[in-house]
């Protein structure tokens, strides 16, 4: 192509590019009359816009990692009397280099680390002379010695260790096809190793088959003995092993609780290092989906005996049972404890088992009890929390991109997983932090990542966009939804629209979900629809989990805005989607059931949703989640429902369980808010007025504040009218006058509750006609979006009965007990056992004896007795009431 | 200096782009070593780079005009490290000691990065600005707001050339009849 027509092209191509995508075709049309082989030539170039890859074509910047940049720093350079020869590995913790020695003293090989200054901490450098020369003089066949460690030039920390060339001890194992007595001798030496580091009382800390290589003559080199502590100082583990915490697979538990590492942590890797040589697996990966799963695993899963785990062709399970079996436990106790008292103990165990001698490790006589042991470490599992958060924060979100961009890539364990696994790893602890860390010492912290986040440049937009989520994540948990909403927001700027489709729609998402806790129906519906419609349209390139994710949001959104239905339907193609996903327990698959339980019960279907719950409890107890606060919000919910399914009496004991287990947790939040009310409701139905009274004053006073629901003060007002305080009924209509009448005119799902307390008052005021009215009204607003009932319909049927008779409308009393019944028994858990469809027959039994109809009357007492006595109890108002027209009746 | 030499390919002024090349390279080391685990970025190192040659002899008109050169430099610096980056991988046969992530690195194509600066160097000879624009993008991970004020353009137009370059570069990549740039 010439200039001229260069320039030509290049003009037209601007033209046209400056027109929406519609108009060009029109445009090349126009072109075509007039210079045919030109416009064929723009029309080509255009065509390119429309081919697949094109979208993503130098979509953003190269991303230039650091790591790229110092490889060629250090060859030729001399770090004490070594010269580096070449670079041998790189990692995001730093690099290892080849190097030799110049001064002619010592002519081997050697291997120098460079660490990442941001790994070692500022009291490095003397550390690292001291803990230097401790290791220094370690001497042992079996351990690589450390040569020399130190900080070049004050900022660059390095390491110089013996140069060992093999392979990882499992791989060696395999490639010789070596047998169960074979492996056994060769963990023996690594044993023996590991006990004489310990008699010098240096703990390795980070034992793991890449760190015990077997040489080409067949010897055992354990590396990095001591490196980690020289690393960490004395900091926590899980501060200082961060590089770890991402595949956490052979840390000890008491390591992820932050306890500093003894000789018995030596022990459990060994234990674990021991378990995959003789069975090529890993005790407690058998189906964790994630970091946070595997952490919690670690932490409360007992370990799968090698015997059901054999994976070794040359081993059979046969000769894994028993003994072998035996050892592996009590090498891999969770308790420090409870294994083996030192590695010369370990060994000696497997020497016997060799030696055809009795073991000493027996079998568990009782079933351990894992629970017990995170019980005692409550305490410690918040600070690994804390001690997780605070590195974060400190080191800064520049260490976490790493962080995260690497997880991304950790195909071993997320797959093709985008998910923040170290926001997910923190919400499971943090979820358990209650006050420990109060929002104003949060909120700084944040605010510094936030700016930390939003100031730094990213070599990838996506490692922005989930740290800005994950943050907005913690200021929806400090209640500054404003600022969820804008952080999201700005992750979807870093995506932008050309970016990665499924990220972006999940950021929809998202942004969906926090509107919908803003109370703003109409964004959030918007939001969701059009990540749905993304993700649908997209298909199985979405992987389904994510879809799920959108469909509980999608229910819950459905639910705020009265649409039952949709709710319900949402929440099932979730679990739909998570169970074909393959998910069928963990926290996602948790969360789904919880979805579509509140979406039935919200549309009424409370023994389905206590049906749910109950598989969710159970599930909970199963890994052990069922004293942390997921399991009692479970608990909660189920609880909820059964008081709403008529269940009052078992309600009423859970409630109280309850309550005494959120005090444990003591923590100040919605969720404990709505103990107080969930109780108080369950005391008024059981007319215990003056204990619910105190509890849904308590209810109200923290509910307080312009977003606060209406359901605590509903309630109080219900409860202070049954009590016979019209006066305080009265009072605290008024108080919260302008809200209830906003809520009759919006129409919210609380105007027919509004209607019918507004009716109550007015019978307890002495005017039933205004309360008949109002019933009347509160009956039209008893329906969901759908037109169905909701749950204020049986209810206010019942209060209509009760007028009804009043003004001695005995017809019209039954007609509206046939309707609270109806109610009733679609909503109850159980339809042989309700209260409320107790309190229906039992009004129906009152008009008929206000009709005359006797018989009838005592045989909807009988009946109304057999649903009140278990659920209300036997000295309850309406038990007693049902009892005296059944022997009333007699007694005529 | 001649702000003459600027529109030519960097072939025909050796010196300056070695000089250059080395310079940048320097300010890059000293950073990572600085800041040893932070991605450098790319402009504040031009920015930099600037500095350091206006103190010294070479001079040009502005600033600007010095980064559209230092870009291309900084193209050619970029994939000699990736360069090295895979000889030193693939030299890198046997496991020597551990390191805490066994996780494979982000791999940026060596390949492709090659053909792509090759298209942008023919692409230079009819429009060097639309091949400056994208070492400034791609390269050097200029936003489209900086790219703007400092050529004294509209974003949009900037946008605008941005879509064109892609264009012209995805059809001279992926197009086989040769007919493209």
């Amino acid at each position: 192509m010439d200039s001229a027509q260069w320039a030509a092209l290049s003009r037209l191509l601007d033209q046209v590019l400056d027109l929406e995508a519609a108009d060009r075709d029109a445009w090349l049309t126009r072109l075509a009359a007039a210079d045919p082989p030109m416009a064929e030539r723009v029309a080509r170039a255009l065509a390119v816009c429309s081919e697949e890859q094109f979208a993503s074509f130098l979509a953003e910047p190269l991303p230039i990692a650091a790591e790229m940049l110092p490889t060629v720093t250090f060859v030729g350079r001399r770090v004490g009397p070594y010269q580096i020869d070449a670079q041998i590995g790189r990692g995001g913790m730093g690099s290892v280099w080849r190097a030799h020695r110049v001064d002619g003293r010592y002519d081997g090989t050697v291997a120098v680390k460079f660490i990442h200054a941001a790994w070692v901490g500022h009291a490095a450098e003397a550390r690292f002379r001291t803990e230097g020369n401790l290791l220094g003089r370690l001497s042992h066949p079996n351990i690589a010695r450390l040569l020399d460690a130190g900080i070049l030039e004050g900022n660059q920390p390095y390491i110089v260790l013996e140069y060992v060339e093999g392979d990882p001890i499992d791989v060696h194992c395999e490639r010789l096809n070596l047998g169960l007595e074979e492996r056994s001798r060769l963990f023996l030496d690594v044993i023996a190793a590991v006990a004489h580091a310990h008699t010098h009382l240096i703990v390795h800390r980070d034992l793991k088959p890449a760190n015990i290589l077997v040489t080409r003559e067949g010897s055992v080199k354990l590396l990095d003995f001591g490196i980690a502590k020289l690393l960490d100082g004395d900091a926590p583990a899980a501060a200082g092993t961060t590089g770890h915490l991402m595949t956490p697979l052979y840390a000890a538990p008491e390591q992820l609780l932050g306890k500093p590492a003894l000789t018995a942590t030596d022990i459990y890797s060994l234990g674990l290092v021991y378990y995959r040589l003789l069975t090529a697996a890993h005790p407690l990966t058998g189906d964790v989906q994630s970091n946070a799963e595997l952490l919690s695993a670690i932490l409360t899963r007992e370990p799968r005996p090698a015997s059901a785990a054999a994976g070794i062709a040359t081993i059979r399970a046969r000769s894994l049972e028993g003994d072998l079996d035996n050892i592996l436990a009590k090498a891999l106790k969770k308790d420090p404890l409870e294994r083996y008292g030192s590695a010369a103990g370990f060994a000696e165990d497997i020497r016997r088992y060799l030696d055809h001698q009795p073991v000493l490790a027996r079998p568990d006589t009782l079933r351990y009890r894992t629970g017990k042991f995170v019980r005692r470490h409550r305490g410690s599992v918040l600070t690994a929390a804390a001690t997780a958060l605070a590195l974060i924060l400190t080191t800064g979100a520049a260490l976490w991109q790493t962080h995260t961009a690497r997880l991304e890539r950790d195909v071993a364990l997320a797959a093709d997983r985008r998910a923040d696994s170290m926001g997910e790893f923190l919400t499971v602890l943090l979820g358990n932090l209650g006050n420990a860390l109060a929002p104003q010492v949060l909120r700084p912290q944040f605010d510094h990542a936030r700016e930390l986040v939003e100031k730094q440049r990213y070599d990838d937009p996506q490692v922005k966009a989930n740290l800005l989520r994950y943050l907005s994540g913690r200021y929806t948990e400090m209640g500054d939804m404003t600022m969820a909403v804008t952080l999201l927001q700005e992750a979807q700027n870093s995506i932008g629209q050309g970016g990665d489709p499924v990220a972006y729609a999940q950021l929809d998402c998202s942004i969906a979900n926090v509107d919908d806790d803003l109370g703003r129906s109409a964004e959030a519906d918007r939001h969701i629809r059009r990540a749905v419609a993304v993700l649908t349209r997209l298909g199985n390139s979405v992987r389904p989990q994510v879809r799920a994710d959108c469909r509980v949001v999608e229910s819950y959104i459905a639910t705020a805005r009265g649409e039952n239905r949709r709710a319900v339907a949402a929440a099932r193609t979730a679990l739909a989607e998570v169970e074909q996903g393959g998910v069928q327990v963990g926290l996602q698959h948790d969360t789904v059931l919880n979805a579509l339980a509140r979406a039935e019960a919200r549309g009424g279907f409370n023994a389905t949703a206590v049906g749910l719950l109950r598989q969710l409890h159970q599930s909970d107890v199963a890994q052990g989640r069922d004293r942390t606060i997921g399991g009692w919000i479970h608990e909660f919910n189920e609880t909820r429902d059964l008081l709403a399914g008529g269940r009052i009496a078992e309600a009423e004991r859970r409630s109280a369980d309850l309550q005494a287990m959120s005090r444990q947790f003591g923590r100040d939040s919605d969720d404990f808010h709505g103990i107080a009310l969930l109780r108080g409701q369950a005391l008024l139905a059981l007319a215990r007025n003056s204990e619910a009274i105190p509890l849904l004053t308590r209810a109200v006073a923290h509910d307080a504040g312009p977003d606060a629901r209406l359901d605590s003060r509903l309630a109080l007002i219900e409860a202070l009218l049954r009590a016979g305080d019209a006066v305080g009924g009265r009072h605290e209509l008024d108080a919260d006058e302008a809200r209830l009448t906003a809520a009759v005119q919006q129409g919210t799902a609380e105007a027919a509750d509004v209607l019918r307390l507004r009716a109550l008052a007015d019978q307890a005021g002495g005017d039933p006609r205004k309360a008949q009215a109002l019933l009347a009204e509160a009956a039209l607003r008893a329906v969901d979006g759908d037109g169905l009932p909701t749950a204020a319909a049986d209810p206010i049927a019942a209060l209509r009965a009760e007028l009804a008779l009043q003004r001695g409308a005995a017809a019209d009393a039954c007609r509206f007990a046939d309707v609270a019944g109806a109610h009733a028994r679609a909503e109850a858990v159980d339809v042989h056992s309700s209260a409320s469809i107790g309190e229906a027959l039992l009004l129906h039994a009152r008009c008929d004896a206000a009709a005359g109809r006797r018989e009838d009357a005592r045989g909807n007492a009988r009946a109304a007795l057999t649903h009140l006595e278990p659920n209300l109890g036997h000295d309850h108002p309406l038990t007693r009431q049902a009892r005296e027209l059944l022997d009333g009746g007699h007694g005529q | 200096m001649d702000s003459e030499l600027l529109g030519k390919p960097p072939g025909e002024n050796a010196r300056l782009f070695a000089h250059l090349y080395q310079h940048l390279r320097d300010i890059a080391e000293r950073e990572l070593r600085r800041n040893a685990w932070l991605s450098v970025s790319a402009s504040t190192l031009l920015h930099e780079a600037y500095l350091g040659m206006a103190n010294g002899k070479a001079s040009f008109p502005d600033e600007s005009r010095f980064i559209g050169y230092a870009a291309r430099v900084m193209r050619g610096m970029i994939i000699d490290l990736v360069r090295e980056r895979r000889t030193l991988k693939r030299g890198a046969g046997f496991h020597i000691t551990r390191l805490p992530t066994e996780i494979e690195e982000h791999e940026i194509e060596e390949h492709g990065l090659c053909r792509l600066s090759d298209a942008l160097d023919l692409l230079a000879q009819h429009e060097r600005e639309l091949a400056e624009l994208v070492d400034l993008r791609y390269f050097c991970g200029y936003t489209f707001d900086e790219i703007a004020a400092q050529r004294g353009m509209s974003k949009r137009t900037v946008q605008r050339d941005w879509e064109k370059a892609r264009v012209l570069l995805f059809k001279e990549l992926h197009d086989s009849s040769g007919e493209a740039l």
